[in-house]
C-alpha cells in the first residue's frame, strides 16, 4: 500500500516535469514506475535524497518545502549552495539560506551561520556575531557549537576571556567531544573581580504551536565568585506602568525563555549579578539596537490596610516618582512592620534607595538598608510606610 | 617504487578509510593552504602546542558538509623510506582520530600517508626538516 502511494507521488511530479511530452511521456513514466523501481529513486525527504547524494532530487524537494517555510529545507538548500552540489558553490547564497533557517530556530543552520561568520566564508568575518549563533546552537545541545564557543571564551576570541563560561560550554560538549576535557584542564580558572554589563549578542523570537519563546545569547567577562546572569524580557510597546517583565536566571550565556504572549516589540536586558550587586546591559531590541526605555527602577510601597495617612503619603510620593520614570507598585501588607524603612537588594540601588529615604519622614536610622532576604529584584527598592494610625 | 610501497601499506590499514590516490578533489581552492600539524622527530603523538590546530580545523567544518577533509601525513628524510612511510601514515591517522574526536564525521575523512614523497620542503636524505614532519589538513 505504501509503495503504491509513493509511486503515485512520483508519477505526478515526474509527469509535471515532462508535461510537454504529453501522453507518450506519461506512458513512459508509468513504464518506468512499473519496470524500474530502483532506477528513479523515491525519497521520503530532501534529507533522504541528500544522503543518497541525489542532489537534483534534494534540490527539487527542498525548494518546494523551503517556499512553504520549512527551516530544514532552507538548511538543505544552504548545504547544496554551500558545497557546490547544485551548480557552482555560492557561499553568499548559502549564508543567506542558513540565516533564514537559523532565525526559525534551526540549530544546525545556526551553527553553520556561526562557522561562516567565524571564518569569513560567504560573509565578512564577525567573531562576535559568530559567538552569538554558536551560543544559540549550544543552547540546543549542539556539541560542536558548545566546543567552538568554549574555545572562543577560553581564548577571548570575539568575546571577553571568560574561563567560567569556557568551562561551562566545554563541559557540556565533553560526552560528544572528549578533547573538550583537555581544553578544560588547560583553562586558567579565575573569577573576575568586578561585575560588568553583559553584551547581548543575539535575540531570536520563536512562535510555533507552543508558547512563544525568546532565545537569546550574550557575552560577558568572568564575574566574581558566585555570579550569575539574570535575563528580563519585556514588551517595549507596552505602557510603562503595564509592562510585564518575564525573568529567569542562569550561569550560562544563552537561554530560552517561554513567554506568556508574544511581545509587540520585544526588548531584553541581561544582568550579571552576585548576591550583593549587579551590572546590567541596556534594553536591547531584536534588531540588536539599544532601546531607550525607562524605567530601570521599581519602587514598591508596603502599607498596612488601615494606615490611611501612610497610604495617602505613599500615593503622593509614588506619583512624583512615576513622573521621573520610575515604576511604582503598592502592596498592602498588614502586620509586622513597626517603623517606616527603605530597603534595597543590591548595592547599585543604594543611591535611589537613599534618595527615597531622605524624602520619607520617620525612617529608622535615617537611611536605606540592603537586605538580601526580602526577594528584591535588581533595580527594586522597597519602601515600608508606617504612619500613626488615626485610630 | 615508493608509490607502490605506499599503496601496499595503506591497503593494510582498515579502521579508517585510507587511500593512496591523488588527494585534490574538484573544487579545491588553491588559495586555501590548509592547516599543518607538526610532529617531533620519529614520533606520531600530537604535541600539546599543536592541539589548537586540530581545534581550528574542526571549527571551520560546517554541518552537512559532504566534501571530504583530506589528512595527509609526511615524514622527514631521516631513516629509511619505508619506516617514514609507516610513520607518515601513523601521523595522518592520529590527526584523523583527533578530528573524529572533535565531531567530524569519520566518513568525511580521507587519510593519506606520503612518506618522503611530495614533501612540503624537498630535501636530500637524512635531513631533519620540521615542516616535513607534519600532517596537512585541507578540504574543498
Amino acid at each position: 500500500m505504501v509503495s503504491q502511494m509513493k509511486t503515485i507521488a512520483r508519477f505526478s511530479s515526474t509527469g509535471a516535469k515532462l508535461a510537454k511530452g504529453g501522453v507518450t511521456a506519461l506512458l513512459l513514466t508509468v513504464w518506468i514506475a512499473v519496470a524500474a523501481p530502483a532506477a528513479a529513486q523515491d525519497y521520503s525527504s530532501g534529507q533522504d535524497a541528500y544522503a543518497n547524494r541525489d542532489w537534483d532530487a534534494a534540490l527539487r524537494i527542498w525548494t518546494e518545502e523551503a517556499s512553504a517555510g520549512s527551516a530544514e529545507a532552507m538548511l538543505g538548500l544552504g548545504n547544496l549552495m554551500d558545497f557546490g552540489l547544485a551548480g557552482p558553490a555560492d557561499p553568499v547564497a548559502a549564508f543567506d539560506l542558513y540565516s533564514q533557517a537559523a532565525l526559525l530556530g534551526n540549530a544546525e543552520a545556526g551553527f553553520n551561520v556561526a562557522v561562516m561568520l567565524d571564518s569569513g566564508v560567504g560573509t565578512t568575518t564577525d567573531k562576535r556575531a559568530a559567538a552569538g549563533w554558536y551560543s544559540l546552537a549550544a543552547l540546543d545541545d549542539f556539541p560542536r557549537a558548545q566546543y567552538n564557543l568554549g574555545q572562543m571564551y577560553a581564548l577571548g576570541d570575539g568575546v571577553p576571556v571568560n574561563s567560567q563560561l569556557a568551562a561551562l560550554w566545554l563541559g557540556k560538549a565533553v560526552p560528544a567531544i572528549p578533547p573538550s576535557q583537555d581544553l578544560i584542564d588547560t583553562l586558567n580558572r579565575t573569577d573576575g573581580t568586578d561585575l560588568s554589563a553583559p553584551d547581548i549578542l543575539q535575540i531570536v523570537m520563536l512562535v510555533d504551536d507552543e508558547a512563544p519563546q525568546a532565545r537569546l545569547a550574550w557575552a560577558s567577562g568572568a564575574g566574581p565568585e558566585g555570579s550569575r546572569y539574570r535575563i528580563e524580557v519585556a514588551d517595549g510597546a507596552a505602557a510603562p506602568g503595564a509592562r510585564a517583565v518575564t525573568t529567569t536566571e542562569t550561569t550560562a550565556s544563552a537561554v530560552s525563555i517561554p513567554l506568556p504572549s508574544l511581545p509587540e516589540q520585544a526588548v531584553v536586558r541581561v544582568f550579571q549579578l552576585t548576591d550583593l550587586d549587579y551590572a546590567v546591559s541596556s534594553w536591547t531590541g531584536t534588531d540588536g539596537e539599544i532601546v531607550d526605555m525607562d524605567p530601570l527602577a521599581t519602587v514598591r510601597f508596603q502599607i498596612a490596610s488601615d494606615d490611611r495617612r501612610g497610604l495617602g503619603y505613599a500615593e503622593r510620593m509614588g506619583s512624583s516618582l512615576q513622573r521621573s520614570g520610575i515604576t511604582v507598585a503598592y502592596d498592602i501588607a498588614d502586620g509586622s512592620a513597626e517603623n517606616s524603612a527603605v530597603f534595597y537588594g543590591y548595592d547599585s540601588d543604594a543611591g535611589l534607595a537613599t534618595n527615597v529615604a531622605e524624602f520619607l519622614p520617620g525612617v529608622a536610622g535615617g537611611g536605606a538598608n540592603r537586605r538580601s532576604d526580602l526577594g528584591l529584584a535588581p533595580g527594586e527598592v522597597l519602601v515600608r510606610i508606617v504612619f500613626l494610625s488615626e485610630g | 617504487m615508493l608509490k607502490s610501497v605506499l599503496l601496499a601499506v595503506t591497503l593494510s590499514l582498515a579502521a579508517l578509510p585510507v587511500s593512496a590516490q591523488q588527494p585534490v578533489p574538484a573544487g579545491v581552492d588553491p588559495e586555501q593552504e590548509g592547516l599543518r600539524i607538526l610532529f617531533d622527530l620519529g614520533t606520531s603523538g600530537i604535541r600539546p602546542d599543536q592541539r589548537e590546530i586540530l581545534d581550528q580545523a574542526s571549527r571551520l567544518y560546517r554541518d552537512g558538509n559532504p566534501v571530504v577533509m583530506i589528512v595527509t601525513g609526511s615524514a622527514d628524510t631521516v631513516g629509511s623510506a619505508s619506516e617514514n612511510l609507516d610513520l607518515s601514515i601513523k601521523r595522518a591517522r592520529v590527526v584523523a582520530d583527533g578530528l573524529v574526536a572533535r565531531g567530524i564525521p569519520i566518513e568525511r575523512l580521507q587519510v593519506l600517508g606520503r612518506g618522503n614523497s611530495e614533501l612540503p620542503v624537498p630535501t636530500p636524505d637524512g635531513v631533519a626538516n620540521e615542516d616535513n614532519r607534519s600532517v596537512l589538513i585541507n578540504w574543498r
